[in-house]
């Protein structure tokens, strides 16, 4: 069913106007929606110390363009897309530099209640289990109407009525009865719909999905995955997809960010990326996913060693210890910078090794 | 129980392609919880029948809440089963009293999801393997100290993580932990229920080589139960897939990914993604419309019918058994030998 467009973010482009002038919103086109630099984020822990969680950790996401961030636990993934949303504030964490710049505004310069604004309405959110995100005790469409009331200045039954255009829009059957139900009356696969439409709710530019499949069984993951690339494709949004899930990442994403200890490793066209690795790290990943249209060995290739400790990362590589290329300046320098490409879809990545198409993650062998 | 015969089931040749020597052979087995008032229950495992084979690998797949976990409890008698029959190295274990299930739990050990919920963590590494060689008088303390510095190198953790705490561990770490545990005693049968499913991708590789060497070296026999298809693939020789509470389709691992029969085999199989854009992107996924239906109320007839691409009316009427498919092969569906092969 199609949904009519509200008029673009109100509350937001007033918000706009307040922090920008005129001349800065004037190359607003060529600039992405959504752009990191040099992002570093710490917590401070009483027993460990300072954890840098994030360092120097910079992307960007265009309109209407997926960025897909994949990385595993601890490898900072989504504190960055959190402290750019400034999220992870009441979480105790510090950002010591860099700037989160969304269409000309730096957020990270904001107070809470100005982020809540641009939160609600310009960049929707969705976590990666619905259940801790929905109030259990209010109705499914109090729940999608809060925001629009708020954000949107609609009357209750305008609210009511956008809401149920919602569960349509995400494909939930039987969607007028739905809006008196409670979230534990659903599936896992029908809250995270649920929790889609709210992110959805006041139109936003920026869809921010944070591990949205994880807790979902593989058939209502495909649901999910498709519902998310129909949704992008007919309302333009962009969307930044965070997921330790290469096959997630690869059905979605435009581009891709490999992160591992805090840091960026690699970053490309999806193509690039998932098909021509330059870090031996995303080299390890691949090889170590399980697929199924690759011939079966008795072993599985495997990373070798842990992820490393975020209270005690080496001053090299973060990934020099697990590394088959490593040499010696690995562990001692920060890993080369290195961009190849073309100019309008460059490939970025850390490394001192120079892979070559055909390297060999196992002996650690370069390939011509 | 449903409306099925017990005489029926009996008959059907499911037989097929099993091993020879079986360790583990469970026949008809129900699991069903009851209310606590009212009529009816859930059927959680519902008239489920295979065999084990020595020192096979047989996994257990399925999404959330099809019974595959309650399956594998069941099996080694964690839970009672309602009816039907386990028969452990011939040894019938439904019937056995409470001190003879006791003796019998040596040779069948469980290894869990989580492996941070699964660990006392009040207890160092050492005291949480040297547990099990107590309740089943392994040896004196001097034996059991050799045997858990043994263990811990055997899972690749090294005899001085023997004085750790759980929490100073990483996942992959508490994972070996609860293998060596469960090897204490020197099993025949290890349920694996999910022991990869919280760890990350680059350690899961790991862990699954880990098993994949003990199940060679100590001529193990393993049940592993897992919602993830690409990862049995590497482990198991034969897979049965159930869905709510039956097994859909049972069939050799080479067999099954290279030809899948049954339409929720098929819809599994396609729904999982790859690493690769230009496949992800050209692809027609048979994606299920709906979701789980409830387990208190299963659908009438095959109860995949609801949420089936192929389904007639005739799948809505009638259940259809489990019955050989040839290869060695057995498939629940009336419908298998008409539907297009992937």
């Amino acid at each position: 069913m199609p949904v009519s467009r509200p008029p673009s973010s109100i509350s937001f482009d007033a918000l706009h106007d307040q922090v920008t002038s005129p001349s800065e919103r004037h190359d607003e086109r060529e600039r992405p929606l959504l752009e990191i630099t040099d992002l570093t984020v710490e917590f401070a822990d009483s027993h460990h110390g300072t954890n840098m969680a994030v360092r120097d950790v910079s992307l960007d996401v265009a309109r209407h363009e997926t960025l897909g961030v994949v990385g595993e636990s601890g490898s900072g993934k989504s504190v960055t897309m959190m402290s750019a949303l400034g999220l992870t504030r009441r979480l105790g964490a510090r950002v010591t530099g860099g700037r989160c710049v969304f269409d000309g505004i730096d957020l990270l310069t904001l107070s809470e209640r100005e982020l809540r604004r641009v939160r609600g309405s310009a960049i929707g959110v969705v976590f990666q289990d619905p259940m801790t995100s929905l109030n259990p005790s209010l109705t499914i469409g109090r729940q999608l109407a809060e925001p629009l009331v708020e954000h949107r200045d609609l009357s209750r039954a305008d609210a009511r009525r956008r809401a149920l255009e919602l569960l349509d829009l995400v494909r939930i059957p039987d969607a007028a009865a739905r809006l008196a139900g409670y979230p534990h009356e659903l599936s896992g696969g029908m809250r995270q719909r649920v929790m889609i439409a709210m992110a959805l709710a006041c139109d936003p530019a920026l869809l921010i999905a944070d591990e949205p499949t994880t807790a979902l069984d593989v058939t209502v993951q495909a649901q999910i995955v498709e519902l998310l690339g129909e949704l992008r494709r007919e309302r333009g949004m962009a969307v930044v997809l965070v997921s330790h899930d290469l096959g997630v990442i690869a059905g979605l994403a435009d581009r891709v960010a490999v992160m591992y200890g805090g840091t960026v490793v690699e970053a490309g066209s999806a193509a690039d990326v998932l098909g021509r690795p330059r870090h031996p790290y995303t080299l390890g990943l691949l090889r170590s996913y399980p697929r199924l249209d690759e011939p079966r060995a008795d072993r599985l290739p495997v990373i070798p060693g842990a992820p490393p400790d975020p209270f005690a990362r080496p001053d090299g590589c973060p990934f020099a210890p697990r590394c088959p290329f490593a040499h010696e300046r690995c562990t001692t320098a920060p890993p080369m910078r290195t961009q190849e490409g073309s100019a309008g879809a460059p490939q970025h990545f850390a490394c001192w090794a120079d892979l070559g198409p055909r390297a060999d993650f196992e002996r650690g062998e370069r390939g011509a | 129980m449903s409306q099925r015969t017990r005489d029926a089931d009996q008959a059907s040749p499911v037989a097929t392609g099993e091993p020879h020597d079986a360790l583990v052979e469970v026949r008809n087995l129900c699991k069903v919880y009851r209310r606590t008032r009212g009529r009816g229950g859930v059927q959680a495992v519902t008239d489920v029948t295979l065999t084990i084979g020595r020192g096979e690998t047989l996994a257990l797949v399925g999404e959330s809440g099809c019974g595959k976990s309650t399956l594998g409890r069941t099996l080694l008698q964690l839970e009672r089963p309602t009816s039907g029959s386990v028969r452990f190295a011939g040894t019938e274990l439904t019937t056995l009293r409470a001190a003879d299930l006791r003796a019998q739990r040596r040779h069948m050990q469980l290894i869990f999801q989580d492996p941070h919920a699964s660990l006392d963590p009040r207890m160092t590494v050492g005291q949480t393997i040297n547990e099990p060689l107590v309740v089943h008088r392994f040896g004196d303390r001097a034996e059991r100290r050799r045997r858990v510095g043994e263990l811990l190198e055997r899972v690749g953790l090294g005899g001085r993580a023997s004085g750790r705490y759980p929490h100073e561990l990483s996942g992959g770490q508490r994972q070996r932990v609860g293998i060596a545990r469960a090897l204490a005693v020197n099993p025949q049968l290890v349920v694996c229920d999910e022991p990869v499913s919280a760890l990350d991708v680059s350690i899961q590789a790991q862990v699954l080589n880990l098993l994949a060497e003990l199940r060679e070296a100590f001529g193990l026999t393993y049940l592993f139960i897992s919602h993830n298809l690409g990862v049995v693939r590497h482990v198991a020789d034969r897979v049965a897939v159930m869905y709510l509470g039956e097994i859909v389709e049972l069939a050799p691992v080479d067999e099954l990914f290279r030809a899948p029969r049954h339409p929720y085999t098929k819809a599994l199989l396609s729904a999982i993604p790859l690493p690769d854009p230009s496949i992800e992107r050209a692809r027609e996924r048979i994606v299920l419309t709906g979701d789980l239906p409830s387990p208190a109320a299963p659908p009438s007839g095959c109860r995949f019918h609801t949420r089936c691409p192929f389904a007639q009316p005739l799948c809505a009427r009638e259940h259809p058994e489990l019955t050989d498919a040839g290869d060695g092969r057995s498939v629940a569906c009336h419908l298998w030998e008409e539907l297009p092969p992937r």
